[in-house]
């Protein structure tokens, strides 16, 4: 296609060439240009399809408030639905689709339903689809499904890369329009940090849009040098092609650095760049957006905003038709008719819904004062339009203009409520703005060019100031100020047809109105029940006309009526944004234990434990599942010796003169007279009595101890346990530090672990009479590196903890498995660990699950009646302490080759299985090998009164139904005798 | 066992990378210690500290280094501070000087070291660095703690353009990765 409507004149740099292509056709743009202004260039007015009754669609705007002209970027895996042609800076190469069409775009088989639209209108979802009941699944749904959305998804993943950043500065100005770049110089010039971001590529805003000179040059010649004088200052971040899309708390804004998507290839570096910008003061310069009239068939292609139109000629040298009409209720429309006649665009006629003299003259155009527009035709692009009187006037583009709205999302996203101004026929940012934020030029209502750059210098001179820099000395730039009056006209009532007010979801004024009808008189419903104002221009061009019509509808007034609350983001913002580099592998941060490279090198296969990467089991060769590898190492550990990195398990190291007295109060049993070289079982209370974590605490000297967690409450005990410090009791004199990362840990588990042990630990006695079951001390291993042994047993078994300094862990690991070679030492991972805890009936994060009390643990004695501890008076509450309160107990299948199931509730045997007769539940099952069949624990009212009662345990979601034997928990060496031994 | 002894790895293999000309790379010739001030100890510590290391006690949030430079002591809150020991200074001969003015926990491995310089660090750590580093208001000597990609983080600017970065050791990949990808990610 040949660039018809090009026209000699604009910013785009006409002497070079951007070849690109919509759906599939070739067509040719220049540097400068947005795929929306190359399309027009082309003659290409039908871009897309309406969302719900598949009419033909053009191009509206010409930024990013754009409701019609969506279309599908790029192809294959980077293709992307829903972008906005009217912001998409077109590079050579460009390829885009149009989208919500079957068939092609010019014959949409879809387009039937718009001859449906009478039975189509607001809410008919929700009348239609009620009956037959049974259509919604097989016939309704899956249609509604199959024709909604807009745009496809390839399926394939994002190969694009994102990332996310933190700025800061003194003064943030919100967009690079005249206000934008008049209060960036100013607060520059006082030397506060400035960052000045704008969506557009080209910064200027409406200065590259107008013809209007400000300090006796062209607008957009100003704006560079105003430009280059902000790059050339090492005090100035100017962030182009990037959206503000969200005031947040303290001054912290969210923006969006479109990166790459002007290029053809992102060469490997992050497309968009998410930045959280930390702020000062922010100055909202965000401009104003020029709102529609309604009226009948509104919607053709070549109907366009005045604005946009005036843009399209004077940035991008781009006539969007050959004969224009306007449409305005105020003078700022006529600044396109005159524009557009300075360039020899035809203008056919001008038409004001104002009573009052013409503005201007325009050569060759038809003048209506008092004018209005019912109608148009054109079935893929405006032909011509009918006046009230029945005139018809031809035009391939009618511009219309409605008026403006400031630009105020960003002062809402607080809950601040905008004012309304009568004057302007809009709303203006109210009182209630963000922490440090000042609005300017359109933004707050000053529509006008030498307002705009006046107030922009004004409000940031004012800025600096609070911050202590000096004002800047230079007078504010100055330019003409326009005329601007507007009468407040919505839509045109005479019309017969649909008068279209949200162009993206298809929602006309008699949609508002039957909203309003049917009882949906609150702004905020009458938006639900239409869909007005929703999907990815949330009606930034449709939402003020239509409270006008709900308020024609009330009786009210616009502000009395209401208007609807903006949240972030301004404009969309791609998933792959939001979760930045957080994808695959690094997702999250993952943690690594000291032996980990020995266990990928020895079979292991790894799960995630909070962050923590865990062998799980060590699979040989032969064994054809996880249970054999499991049972295995159950086997071999009880059967001789086991290893198992501990490593995740929390260690704190505690110091001071009060630090027993302080252990004293965070855990329920005693610590005050725990002798030096011993180790003892704690058990934690919440405030509330609940029981949250237990482990041990060695005692390494009078005023050390060292307190090991669960690996998943490391942090949650440290932080309660500062706050204690800090808060609870501030007169005591301890400290205490996380070591968990310092130290590697294995347990060292089995009736051969001493025998292990004496090989690697120097010149200790490991004796039962020197070093008995909770002994422990500070040693050396290996001839001489300092190490830390406990005597502690997890598994039942005889069983030593052994630390070393983390950087030596996986030679110690080394280590003790070549120790271990001569009594078949294995190493065993979370599977097997499992299973020998619950073989010995030792609680974990299954029983520990918030809701469960000592007494429910068994560990009622735990809770020291000779002294207070944090949890203690609550844990006393009736409530807690019930006669039928539930207990741990341990259940075995009463066939003992049925398997259990975790979750199962326990239910007598002749009782129905509902929550009336659920009297607990299983918290933890494995199949033991050491007992020949599954064991598992879980509390059940009464269990301590109740063992060799048989109940069931019933599953639905697993549907399996098992006969359970309430016993012990303690199956394996109830009497703890092993270790011990 | 004589036929065995204990090998010190580095969490990183001693990771080093030179991109054009910004450096990263693994700290491993330093030791770390936590001493913490006993309750109305401040100014035996203080004493304790002059005699020796030479140099005063830190506010919360500042450093001081000392003569030799083999010491830099960081306040990381009202009674808590971290020293940076370069040899000849050691963990253990520091505690016996410190004695009982000062609870001191060796913190060396908990920690992963990395040196961060070059002309590209500022846009690196821009990524994923939520303290403002401006020079005017960081200045050399100035550290913070922080979180970068969701991992606890102390930043200490050693010079002009240079920076150490501490994390956990047992997330130390994913730390480099965090820093490796914002210098790729900048270049």
């Amino acid at each position: 296609m040949n660039q018809s409507n090009r026209i000699h004149a604009g910013l785009v740099d006409q002497s070079k060439n951007l070849q690109f292509s919509f759906n599939g056709k070739k067509m040719v743009g220049h540097p400068g240009d947005t795929l929306a202004s190359a399309l027009l260039a082309n003659g290409q007015r039908l871009v897309g399809r309406s969302f719900k009754y598949h009419r033909p669609r053009g191009i509206f705007t010409a930024g990013s408030e754009e409701p019609n002209a969506l279309v599908q970027l790029r192809s294959g895996a980077f293709q992307e639905p829903n972008t906005r042609a009217t912001v998409a800076e077109l590079f050579d190469g460009l390829s885009a689709t149009s989208q919500n069409h079957r068939g092609s775009l010019e014959h949409d088989l879809m387009g039937v339903i718009d001859l449906l639209s009478p039975f189509l209108s607001a809410g008919f979802y929700y009348k239609t689809f009620m009956w037959p009941k049974a259509f919604w699944e097989k016939l309704y749904e899956p249609f509604i499904r199959n024709s909604a959305g807009l745009g496809r998804l390839s399926m394939l993943e994002d190969p694009d890369i994102y990332d996310k950043g933190f700025l800061h500065c003194d003064v943030l100005v919100i967009g690079a329009g005249p206000t934008g770049l008049s209060a960036a110089l100013t607060a520059a010039r006082s030397g506060a940090r400035v960052i000045i971001a704008d969506e557009d590529f080209l910064l200027g805003g409406r200065l590259n849009a107008e013809t209007m000179a400000v300090n006796g040059m062209a607008g957009s010649e100003w704006a560079a040098q105003a430009v280059a004088e902000l790059a050339s200052m090492d005090n100035v971040r100017i962030m182009n092609r990037t959206t503000i899309y969200g005031s947040y708390d303290h001054g912290i804004f969210g923006a969006l650095e479109r990166r790459t998507d002007h290029l053809a290839e992102s060469g490997g570096k992050p497309r968009q760049i998410l930045w959280r910008v930390y702020s000062k003061r922010s100055i909202l310069a965000a401009g104003s957006t020029e709102r529609p009239i309604a009226f009948g068939n509104n919607d053709r292609p070549g109907i366009m905003l005045a604005g946009s139109v005036r843009a399209y000629v004077n940035r991008f040298g781009v006539a969007p038709g050959k004969d224009v009409a306007l449409f305005t209720n105020n003078d700022d429309g006529w600044r396109t008719a005159t524009d557009l006649a300075a360039k020899g665009v035809n203008i056919t006629a001008v038409i004001d819904s104002r009573d009052i003299p013409a503005p201007a003259s325009i050569s060759g155009a038809s003048v209506v004062m008092s004018g209005l527009i019912v109608d148009t035709a054109g079935r893929k692009g405006v032909k011509s339009l009918t006046l009230s009187n029945g005139q018809k006037i031809p035009a391939s583009c009618i511009a219309v203009s409605g008026g403006w709205n400031p630009n105020v999302h960003l002062t809402c996203h607080q809950r601040g409520r905008p004012t309304w101004r009568d004057d302007i026929a809009a709303f203006v940012p109210g009182d209630n703005l963000p922490i440090g934020m000042s609005v300017a030029g359109a933004a707050n209502g000053s529509l006008t060019m030498n307002r705009a750059l006046a107030e922009g210098h004004d409000k940031a001179n004012k800025l600096v100031k609070e911050l202590g820099f000096s004002a800047s000395c230079k007078a504010a730039p100055k330019a003409e100020d326009e005329a601007s009056g507007v009468s407040a006209f919505w839509h045109v009532s005479k019309s017969k047809k649909r008068a279209w007010l949200d162009l993206q979801n298809d929602v006309t004024v008699k949609d508002i109105k039957q909203a309003y009808s049917e009882g949906f008189k609150s702004v905020e419903l009458a938006k639900r029940y239409t869909t007005l104002g929703m999907a990815t221009d949330q009606g930034k061009t449709a939402n003020i006309p239509a409270l006008a019509i709900m308020a024609e509808c009330t009786g009210k007034t616009i502000p009395e009526t209401g208007t609807t609350m903006f949240r972030p983001p301004y404009t969309p913002i791609p998933m792959g944004a939001l979760g930045g580099r957080s994808r695959g592998k690094e997702f999250r941060p993952y943690r690594l234990t000291p032996s980990h490279k020995w266990a990928k090198e020895n079979g292991a296969t790894f799960v995630e434990v909070g962050n923590w990467m865990r062998a799980q089991w060590f699979a040989h060769p032969g064994e054809k599942g996880w249970r054999d590898s499991v049972d295995r190492e159950v086997e071999m550990t009880r059967a001789s010796v086991g290893i198992c990195d501990v490593t995740t398990l929390g260690k704190i190291d505690i110091q001071g003169r009060d630090a027993a007295e302080f252990l004293n109060h965070i855990y329920t049993n005693a610590f005050l007279k725990l002798p030096v070289g011993k180790v003892r079982y704690g058990l934690m209370l919440r405030e509330d009595g609940i029981a949250y974590d237990d482990g041990t605490t060695a005692r390494l000297g009078e005023n050390h101890f060292v307190m090991t967690t669960t690996t998943a409450n490391a942090v949650l005990v440290f932080r309660r346990m500062e706050f204690a410090r800090q808060c609870l009791y501030p007169n005591l004199n301890i400290h205490m530090i996380s070591t968990t990362d310092a130290w590697a840990q294995y347990a060292v588990a089995g009736p051969n672990s001493r025998k292990l042990l004496r090989k690697v630990v120097d010149d200790l006695d490991l004796s039962n009479e020197a070093f008995p079951f909770m002994a422990c001390a500070e040693c050396t291993v290996f001839g001489g590196t300092p190490a830390r042994l406990f005597r502690i047993s997890f598994s039942g078994e005889m069983a030593f903890e052994i630390a070393v300094p983390a950087r030596l862990g996986d030679s110690m690991m080394r280590g003790l498995m070549q120790a271990g070679e001569e009594f078949d030492v294995v190493p065993y991972g979370t599977e097997a660990l499992s299973v020998m805890r619950i073989e010995k009936g030792h609680a974990a994060g299954n029983e520990l699950n918030g809701q469960t009390t000592a007494l429910n643990l068994g560990l009622g004695g735990f809770v020291s009646k000779k002294k207070d501890c944090i949890g203690k008076t609550l844990s006393n509450r009736p409530g807690l302490n019930a006669d039928n309160a539930i207990k741990l107990v341990g259940f075995k299948p009463v066939d003992p080759a049925e398997s259990l199931k975790v979750g199962s509730h326990f239910i007598a045997l002749e009782k129905v299985a509902n929550m009336e007769n659920d009297e607990g539940w299983m918290t933890s099952v494995a199949y033991s090998p050491s007992m020949g069949h599954s064991v598992g624990l879980g509390f059940i009212e009464r269990g301590h009164e109740r063992k060799g009662e048989i109940v069931r345990a019933v599953n639905p979601a697993a549907g399996s139904e098992v006969k359970v034997e309430i016993v012990s928990p303690h199956f394996y060496d109830p009497e703890g005798k092993l270790q011990r031994g | 066992m004589d036929n065995f002894a204990l090998i010190s790895e580095p969490f990183l293999d001693g990771y080093a990378a030179d991109f054009g000309g910004t450096n990263l790379g693994e700290v491993t010739d330093i030791s770390l210690i936590s001493v913490a001030q006993p309750l109305d100890g401040q100014e035996k510590l203080q004493k304790a500290a002059m005699s020796v290391w030479g140099i005063a006690l830190p506010s919360p949030g500042q450093s001081n280094l000392s003569e030799t430079g083999n010491v830099r002591l960081l306040c990381l809150g009202a009674d808590t501070f971290l020293a940076i020991l370069i040899a000849p200074e050691t963990v253990v001969d520091t505690a016996k000087r410190l004695g009982s003015t000062g609870y001191t926990t060796d913190q060396s491995d908990n920690w992963v070291t990395l040196r961060l310089s070059g002309p590209l660090s500022y846009a690196a750590l821009e990524r994923i660095c939520p303290i403002d580093l401006n020079p005017k208001t960081f200045l050399v000597g100035s550290f913070a703690r922080t979180s970068m990609e969701h991992l606890g983080t102390i930043i200490l600017k050693e010079s002009a353009d240079t920076f150490l970065l501490l994390s956990a050791s047992s997330s130390a990949l994913s730390f480099l990765h965090a820093v490796e990808t914002s210098i790729k990610y900048t270049i």
